[in-house]
């Protein structure tokens, strides 16, 4: 089922004296279930192409498509409720709020979302259980290893219950033993609740990984590979 | 959780937040003492003036007050003595004359307000009895542990408020007075007036006692006769009266009570307190105006300093506002939050400062302030030199409010500035 589409999705940053097409007509489509990677060195222009993605950059020209809703389309108040329902998103940094216990950060997108406490809870636990921090959940981020933080932001990023997964960078500050253990936790996830992934990366564990690789040179789809799972 | 998640980020720079609180709960103890002291004195003011000078309202012919003319008296006045005294809201009232007169000693003269009184009625109006130096004061002066052994010689050398029998014709005089003219209780002085024919007329009294009251221009300018002996020297009717000083049971009632008086009598000049010293009605009603605005004056230069603060929050935190913006805290919640911090940070400053200055106005309200080595300029202006500070609980009220006005109007900028930021923009920051 495809639940994202770029139609001709252009980026052009007129703000200096030089024209920046950051993102030039890229044209994708993703299905439910997907793991992919979005690869290509730096300023090729996926990290614009996530945050055009996920709301929160507009492309200037072209339309992006997720369940049939043009996020272009949409009013700004609009936008920040359809990334909160739609968009689970892992940042690079983490970017927890560091006054909040692990479990509490997970449970901060549902109480946004105005769900009952008990349903909150119970959905933090079993989240922050199948990330492997079920010991940590008290604890404060400023407590957690870098691993275990970014394992909180995925168990943040699917509290909301969102259609997908957008991942910037998500190992670019993990060493390679939490790099393998947040992709095999996120691979978990992804085969056992069909949660779509998609990282832009440029680490070769993740790509290695990925069941897609699509790779971005100068704003443009370069190629776009199906890899065979181990 | 956006309450919480507030008060917790307020502790992330406790040094910070402490620094801010302190400075509040400083500015609200300077500001909430030195208001309560101001009421204290004016409030001090109001009730020494009722209690001693003006009582609360009095009623005059309607050309009365013009020039104080002796023939200018008030029609069946123990009628309307009578009628007013029986009204509930009423504790007492006193009919006087009242005469400008020439007051001479052997040393000197002095023009004053003579007031002709009934002394027991007038006991039940104005305090003045209560101020006039008596054995009373020389036991507490002297320390006499049992007052039955001061002999009758210092008993006698103390005045009295017209309580002694004697031949002669009494009047207690304030202290000031008593100075300007060098005389002492017992001595004589010599008051002349004009009659109601015109005529020049004169009486020689006797110091029966001397008051003291916080205002020594009121000492200096007004003295006490008996009615009776006053009528008789004027050639005016026993009974009559130019004054009738009336005392209510409440201060709060001094509206009612002057709208009511004004439709019985609607022919005669009704005037509160606050109309027969304007001065003092002006204070009352302008103080409670200026220790808002003194406080709003201290709000605003705390609130710059709040400002600055939260404008650092705001700053260090970009990268998680953004977060918190691209995750789908819409900008009416992530004010809310900004606000949220910037009234917990003032109003537990303003707690603290409020506490520590109810304690402080509690002592001193019940020990006083003793400025009596400035007595001589209070007294010239009518204050008491002990200073009772003292404040409502609904001024505690309006500065909590007042607070928390400032803290949301101190987040605005700070709040926009945060709602200004692109959240994707803001998440590529590094700090």
């Amino acid at each position: 089922m495809k639940i994202l589409t770029l139609n001709n999705v252009h980026k052009i940053y007129e703000e200096t004296e030089v024209k920046v097409h950051a993102v030039n007509g890229v044209n994708l489509d993703f299905e439910k279930g997907e793991f992919s990677a979005i690869v290509g060195p730096s300023g090729s222009g996926k990290t614009t192409l996530l945050n055009m993605i996920g709301g929160l950059d507009q492309p200037t020209e072209g339309e992006i498509i997720i369940n049939s809703t043009n996020i272009g389309e949409l009013k700004p108040s609009k936008l920040i409720d359809f990334r909160m329902y739609n968009i689970g998103f892992v940042f690079q940094a983490y970017n927890l709020i560091p006054v909040l216990t692990a479990k509490e950060n997970v449970e901060f997108i549902m109480h946004l979302q105005g769900r009952p406490k008990k349903e909150r809870e119970e959905r933090a636990e079993e989240l922050l259980k199948a990330v492997g921090l079920g010991d940590r959940m008290d604890s404060r981020p400023s407590k957690l290893s870098g691993g275990q933080q970014q394992r909180v932001a995925v168990a943040r990023a699917l509290a909301s219950k969102p259609k997908f997964v957008l991942a910037d960078e998500p190992t670019a500050n993990l060493d390679s033993k939490s790099t393998e253990n947040l992709l095999d936790i996120m691979e978990k996830l992804n085969s056992d609740e069909q949660m779509t992934f998609i990282f832009s990366t440029h680490d070769s564990r993740v790509v290695k990984k990925a069941h897609r690789v699509i790779n971005i040179e100068d704003g443009k789809v370069d190629s776009d590979e199906i890899q065979k799972r181990n | 959780m956006i309450f919480s998640i507030a008060w917790k980020n307020i502790w992330r720079n406790r040094m910070r937040s402490l620094i801010v609180m302190i400075a509040v709960t400083i500015g609200m103890i300077g500001g909430i003492f030195s208001s309560a002291v101001f009421k204290g004195m004016s409030d001090q003011r109001v009730k020494e003036a009722i209690k001693y000078e003006t009582s609360h309202i009095q009623i005059h012919h309607p050309k009365f007050m013009e020039n104080q003319e002796l023939k200018y008296t008030l029609e069946n006045p123990e009628r309307m003595a009578g009628e007013i005294g029986s009204m509930p809201q009423v504790q007492s009232v006193s009919r006087r004359m009242e005469i400008p007169v020439m007051i001479k000693s052997t040393a000197t003269g002095t023009g004053v307000q003579l007031m002709g009184i009934d002394p027991d009625k007038e006991r039940e109006v104005t305090a003045i009895y209560d101020a006039v130096y008596d054995s009373t004061d020389l036991i507490e002066q002297y320390g006499f542990e049992d007052p039955q052994r001061i002999s009758g010689f210092l008993k006698d050398s103390c005045g009295t408020y017209f309580g002694r029998k004697t031949r002669w014709q009494q009047i207690v005089i304030g202290e000031e007075l008593a100075k300007q003219l060098k005389v002492d209780v017992k001595s004589k002085v010599v008051v002349n007036l004009q009659t109601t024919d015109g005529n020049l007329s004169g009486g020689v009294f006797r110091v029966a006692g001397i008051y003291r009251i916080t205002n020594s221009a009121f000492e200096n300018t007004v003295a006490f006769v008996e009615k009776d002996v006053l009528a008789e020297l004027t050639g005016l009717r026993t009974g009559s009266t130019h004054e009738l000083a009336i005392r209510l049971e409440d201060d709060g009632e001094l509206n009612a009570m002057m709208s009511q008086l004004e439709t019985k009598y609607p022919d005669l000049s009704i005037m509160s307190w606050k109309d027969i010293q304007p001065e003092l009605g002006m204070i009352t009603e302008w103080l409670d105006v200026m220790l808002y605005f003194v406080m709003v004056i201290i709000l605003l230069a705390l609130g710059f300093g709040i400002v600055n603060t939260m404008l650092m929050v705001v700053m260090e935190r970009v990268k998680e506002l953004g977060m918190l913006m691209a995750i789908g805290m819409n900008r009416m919640r992530v004010f809310t939050m900004i606000m949220l911090e910037t009234i917990f940070l003032s109003l537990t400053g303003g707690v603290i400062g409020m506490a520590l200055a109810a304690l402080l106005v509690n002592y001193f309200g019940n020990a006083g302030i003793n400025l009596k080595a400035f007595a001589q300029g209070f007294e010239a202006m009518g204050y008491n030199p002990m200073l009772y500070p003292q404040i409502g609980t609904a001024f505690y009220f309006s500065i909590t409010v007042l607070i928390i006005l400032t803290a949301i109007v101190a987040s605005v900028y700070p709040a926009i500035k945060a709602l200004r930021m692109n959240p994707a923009e803001a998440l590529r920051i590094e700090i």
